[in-house]
């Protein structure tokens, strides 16, 4: 097989709905005449991905990612277009390929909260056809490397939303999938919660070498975890590279902060940049990606300043702004 | 030697009945209610019987006797799908409308076996006891020996009848994936009411409609009837091409839902 696991062209999915009227009267109207619209969830986008990579799948809400990590996973069809995951059609359903791959969905948990998370992994076990001792030697793992060894015979609805999660990831990983779709892993857990599995899916990646495609709206997730990012925005495919190359092409400004002990400093700075923020003895500019070098060098040899350091755009903001399809304006 | 993949469906089969039990025993105090409720359903379906035949000697033909064995023997399938089937058709809406297939279509196991069969209705284990002890008593009022080929053939014709009412049921609750607030199991319960008396009661135009286009009374009514010695060869055979057919047009329509299947929003 080829180093890509995921070829996808051209997929496309749209979703047909009738459009409901207001009022009790709309409804009784809508008995008879309704109108029915078309919605297109994912338009004609194209990626691959390779084998071992790490991949953050960026958009707003309603963007199509969810929808996109679905059909690569086989649970809806397509509209149009082809995908091959792992040398095989996602929606031809097969034993086989569901056997390679394990998706994930923060919103959604598939073990049961009534009864010991080990109950729910035996049940995983059977399903997926795990021998004894390959099971026994994972659960060891994943038990080890999630520190929830002590917890697998506790009733999972008295643990906590971190510690059920990481049960969610050891039911996923169980059968050592070579495909991981992990739809909002995070979602909803605290940050000591979101770090640990955030270092947990480092580790098992590099570990392993299996494929992650990862959706989140935490960006330090992506930040942390992924070498590249496609990025989504109504339906179609804004951007696919590395995250850093997302930053130079969308992003055209850098950011300088300054601190100082001499208030009248304020006057000059003017002329070196767009100040976007600024208080007594500190001040924020804003300055071209290109100019960067002069500007400070600039600063350091005109300036009686005390500390100085030159940041990126904090990336949610970019990625908003990307969105927003506006120009960065203020940090 | 059972085949690979039917040895790894019973052992998920039984994973299924042992978390439900597991879960459900948890709370022993609603499980003895629901016996207890059960039981006493039972005794007036039974006490209405008793009642009705101390006006008249027979029904359509049936006399009391044969009247409890049907009876029973109705309960005994009835109580089956109550037990295997009912929970789980009856959250196949929850699952399309909550998006939980999702998960199940992501699992290499067949998907109507899932939804079919991943709960059981604990309850009913106790009503299963009681209908078959109800059962061997009612055989015994009769006190006619039955040949070891009519025995065999009844329970043969007692899981085409089981087939029947289960692929009936799916079918009527497919629509829910075209409809998100469709629920049929009313439909079910309000004509499985007609099967707790034989089909000779019910005139021509209804026998006819029974038989055809709402068969679980006809399911419910045959296996009696043949242990009675009284339903013709074709309607025999009719009874199990029946069950073949719904089941071969349960799963065809299955996979064409699974097809119209959109999911739930994130």
């Amino acid at each position: 097989m080829s180093d890509k696991t995921i070829i996808v062209q051209n997929l496309s999915k749209s979703f047909s709905y009738t459009k409901k009227t207001p009022g009790v009267m709309g409804a009784l109207k809508d008995l008879f005449k309704s109108e029915k619209l078309s919605k297109d969830a994912v338009k004609n986008i194209s990626f691959t991905v390779n084998k071992g990579e790490f991949v953050g799948f960026l958009g707003p809400n309603g963007a199509g990612k969810t929808t996109t990590l679905k059909m690569l996973s086989g649970i809806l069809y397509p509209s149009g277009g082809h995908a091959v995951v792992l040398g095989y059609v996602p929606w031809t359903r097969q034993d086989e390929y569901k056997k390679k791959f394990s998706i994930v969905m923060g919103q959604k948990q598939q073990l049961w909260p009534d009864l010991p998370a080990y109950e729910g992994l035996l049940l995983q076990k059977e399903i997926y056809e795990v021998p004894d001792k390959a099971f026994g030697n994972r659960l060891k793992e994943l038990t080890a490397m999630l520190n929830v060894e002590d917890l697998l015979n506790v009733q999972l609805r008295k643990l906590s939303l971190g510690e059920r999660m990481k049960f969610e990831l050891i039911a996923a990983l169980i059968y050592q999938p070579q495909m991981l779709f992990l739809d909002e892993p995070t979602i909803g857990l605290d940050v000591v919660a979101q770090k640990r599995v955030r270092e947990f899916l480092k580790e098992y990646n590099r570990k392993h070498g299996v494929t992650i495609l990862l959706t989140s709206h935490y960006m330090q997730d992506v930040q942390e975890l992924c070498s590249r990012v496609i990025v989504i925005h109504e339906g179609s495919l804004l951007f696919d590279g590395e995250l850093k190359k997302l930053m130079e092409n969308y992003v055209q400004e850098k950011i300088i902060k300054l601190e100082f002990d001499n208030p009248t400093i304020h006057q000059k700075l003017e002329t070196l940049g767009k100040i976007v923020k600024r208080d007594q003895f500190s001040a924020t500019l804003s300055v071209p990606r290109r100019q960067i070098q002069e500007k400070v060098r600039a600063i350091v040899n005109s300036l009686d300043i005390t500390d100085i350091s030159v940041e990126e755009i904090p990336i949610e903001k970019v990625i908003r702004e990307i969105f927003e399809k506006k120009s960065y304006t203020s940090p | 030697m059972i085949p690979h993949k039917i040895q790894k469906y019973i052992k998920v089969y039984w994973l299924f009945c042992k978390s439900v039990v597991m879960r459900d025993l948890s709370s022993v105090s609603y499980f003895a209610f629901q016996v207890l409720f059960l039981l006493l359903l039972i005794i007036s379906e039974i006490t209405f019987f008793l009642v009705l035949f101390r006006q008249t000697d027979n029904v359509a033909g049936w006399e009391l006797e044969w009247i409890l064995l049907f009876y029973t023997m109705s309960k005994l399938i009835s109580v089956l799908w109550w037990l295997i089937f009912s929970r789980n058709l009856n959250r196949i809406h929850e699952y399309t409308s909550s998006g939980t297939l999702d998960a199940i279509l992501a699992k290499p196991v067949d998907s109507q076996f899932y939804c079919s069969l991943r709960w059981i209705r604990t309850s009913d284990i106790a009503n299963l006891l009681i209908s078959f002890i109800l059962l061997i008593i009612a055989l015994n009022n009769l006190e006619i020996k039955f040949s070891i080929f009519r025995v065999i053939a009844t329970g043969f014709l007692c899981l085409a009848s089981l087939a029947i009412y289960y692929a009936f049921s799916l079918l009527v609750t497919l629509p829910c994936f075209w409809f998100e607030q469709f629920r049929s199991l009313r439909l079910i319960s309000g004509l499985a009411r007609f099967a707790r008396y034989p089909l000779d009661i019910y005139n021509p135009i209804l026998r006819f409609t029974f038989s055809t286009f709402f068969p679980i009374v006809l399911a419910l009514t045959i296996p009696a009837k043949f242990l009675r010695g009284d339903a013709a060869g074709w309607l025999v055979f009719y009874t199990c091409f029946l069950a073949v057919f719904l089941l071969w047009l349960s799963r065809k329509l299955w996979f064409v839902a699974l097809r119209r299947y959109s999911s739930a929003s994130s």
